[in-house]
């Protein structure tokens, strides 16, 4: 495992040399992040935000990452706020390159949250991957929009997008649309979205060794949220936020 | 418990009624083997004395011990010690083995006693023994990449988790080797000496061997047609249900040709 930095400010520049090894951590408390990422040939970077202390504002997250050849770019982005947000990660993959972001938000107030993920394949041999996981409960909002996108002649690229929200809302709204936008044939890709109350013959499994519907259904969300909360490295905020998916209401 | 008694019990799936009558008494620690063809209620009986909210119980009563459980939440059903082992069970993604069976256990406890660590880790340690299954299956999530007969052992140990007064198994041979038939049926005589009662749905006599029913039930059209001595196990298992029309005079109906099921979809979706 990388050292563990912590990121002091939200916006800037962040360059990883040919070789280097960085493991980045931030926690969001303010309106926004704005960081344009670049990463030389056989670079690694493991970003891990948490944006669980945002202000009363909108919170708005832009990252633009430029993975040069068989550099890696992880990102680990978690949202537990119970404000307003959107984010874009836009990463232009080299060949090679890896890029790989993993989503974890609740939303259950009114706040509409977007999570807007995009990996661009210009070049041949590189390869990504994106999973968002999400709860929505009460009024909650929340948008995975994720796209890959192959460009002609970026052959033996390998891509996949994947959404997952368990609704359990009263009249929430949830979107999930893993895009793909292929123009080359040699190549893997593939999408998954899963969008929906908790299944029913799982419920009654669990109902059925003596959970009540509220522990079923609590067991399996925190289930959904816990896999994306156990790759943040920071183990005392790890353990916050476990603590938190642990005990809140769904 | 003392006993169960389904007493002229209606059950009906999406609008289509699957039991159409079905009177069965189970009496403390006996051993009752649900035997009839594919297709007839079998598994829609034991759905229904759990609680499935999807089998809609249109008529009759199901009695544990005199109470009307008819109308229980599963999860009361289950505290009152009614068990399920089921014949497909589901893979329930993200929710971690020792996860589950710990708020499955702590679930008929007190709310201030809950399972002490060591405790747990030693029922873990002998219910994997048991069932013969590796114990780090207990970091993996619940069914989650199990073969068939990983889930059916996975089955037998929470059975044992939970000691049960009575338990229902829903084909839980079928996807077993010869050897695993014998692991399990071991952990269920041992299960039944705790005084367990059973009823148990299975279309292969070599379990019922190995477990020797006390009485056997033949479910057919959706109600028991015949109810008898395990004698009746042997006779299934080499004349086949034939025999029922001829001295019984109840026609055996085929099952409804099945419908194309979508596997899969690959689409997005957007709720309102």
């Amino acid at each position: 495992m990388s050292k563990l930095n912590y990121l002091k400010v939200n916006e800037g520049i962040i360059n990883l040399e040919d070789n280097e090894n960085k493991t980045l951590f931030l926690i969001n408390e303010k309106d926004s992040i704005d960081l344009n990422i670049s990463l030389k040939d056989y670079s690694s970077l493991n970003l891990q935000i948490v944006n669980k202390y945002a202000s009363n504002n909108e919170v708005k997250i832009k990252i633009t990452a430029d993975l040069m050849e068989n550099s890696t770019f992880k990102l680990v982005l978690i949202d537990f706020s119970s404000k307003k947000m959107k984010a874009e990660v836009f990463a232009e993959i080299h060949s090679f390159a890896y890029f790989e972001a993993n989503v974890a938000s609740t939303s259950s107030n009114t706040e509409e949250k977007i999570f807007d993920i995009r990996a661009n394949h210009a070049y041949k041999n590189g390869s990504s991957l994106v999973k968002m996981y999400g709860v929505i409960t009460d009024k909650g909002s929340l948008s995975f929009l994720g796209d890959s996108n192959i460009e002609k002649g970026a052959i033996k690229v390998s891509t996949r997008q994947e959404g997952h929200i368990a609704d359990l809302s009263k009249g929430g709204k949830a979107n999930v649309s893993p895009m793909l936008r292929i123009a080359e044939n040699d190549i893997k890709a593939s999408h998954g979205a899963t969008l929906g109350k908790i299944p029913d013959e799982s419920l009654f499994y669990l109902m059925s060794r003596g959970l009540t519907k509220e522990e079923a259904t609590s067991l399996m969300t925190i289930g959904f949220l816990k896999p994306i909360v156990n790759l943040i490295e920071d183990e005392k905020v790890r353990d916050e936020l476990l603590d938190y998916v642990n005990n809140r209401s769904y | 418990m003392k006993e169960l008694i389904i007493k002229d019990l209606f059950v009906s799936v999406e609008g289509k009624m699957i039991l159409k009558g079905v009177n069965l008494k189970i009496e403390n620690n006996e051993m009752v083997a649900l035997l009839g063809p594919n297709g007839h209620g079998k598994s829609t009986l034991l759905n229904a004395i759990m609680g499935h909210p999807r089998y809609k119980i249109e008529q009759g009563q199901i009695l544990l011990d005199g109470e009307d459980i008819t109308s229980l939440d599963v999860d009361v059903r289950a505290k009152r010690g009614l068990f399920m082992a089921f014949q497909n069970p589901p893979e329930v993604s993200g929710v971690e083995t020792m996860d589950f069976y710990k708020e499955m256990i702590n679930s008929h406890r007190e709310q201030d006693n809950p399972v002490g660590l060591f405790q747990f880790y030693n029922m873990l340690k002998k219910g994997y023994k048991e069932v013969d299954l590796p114990e780090d299956m207990n970091t993996r999530h619940l069914n989650e990449g199990f073969s068939g007969g990983e889930k059916k052992r996975n089955e037998i140990m929470q059975m044992r988790l939970l000691n049960p007064s009575l338990c229902m198994l829903d084909e839980i041979d079928s996807g077993l080797d010869v050897d695993s038939i014998k692991t399990i049926s071991n952990v269920i005589n041992s299960q039944k000496e705790n005084g367990t009662s059973f009823l148990v749905i299975s279309h292969y006599a070599r379990l019922f061997e190995l477990i020797k029913p006390t009485r056997a039930a033949i479910m057919i059209n959706g109600k028991i047609a015949v109810d008898g001595d395990a004698s009746l196990i042997q006779r299934v298992d080499t004349e086949g249900y034939d025999w029922i029309r001829k001295e019984y005079g109840i026609e055996v109906k085929k099952e409804d040709d099945k419908k194309p099921v979508v596997l899969e979809t690959c689409a997005v979706k957007k709720v309102k």
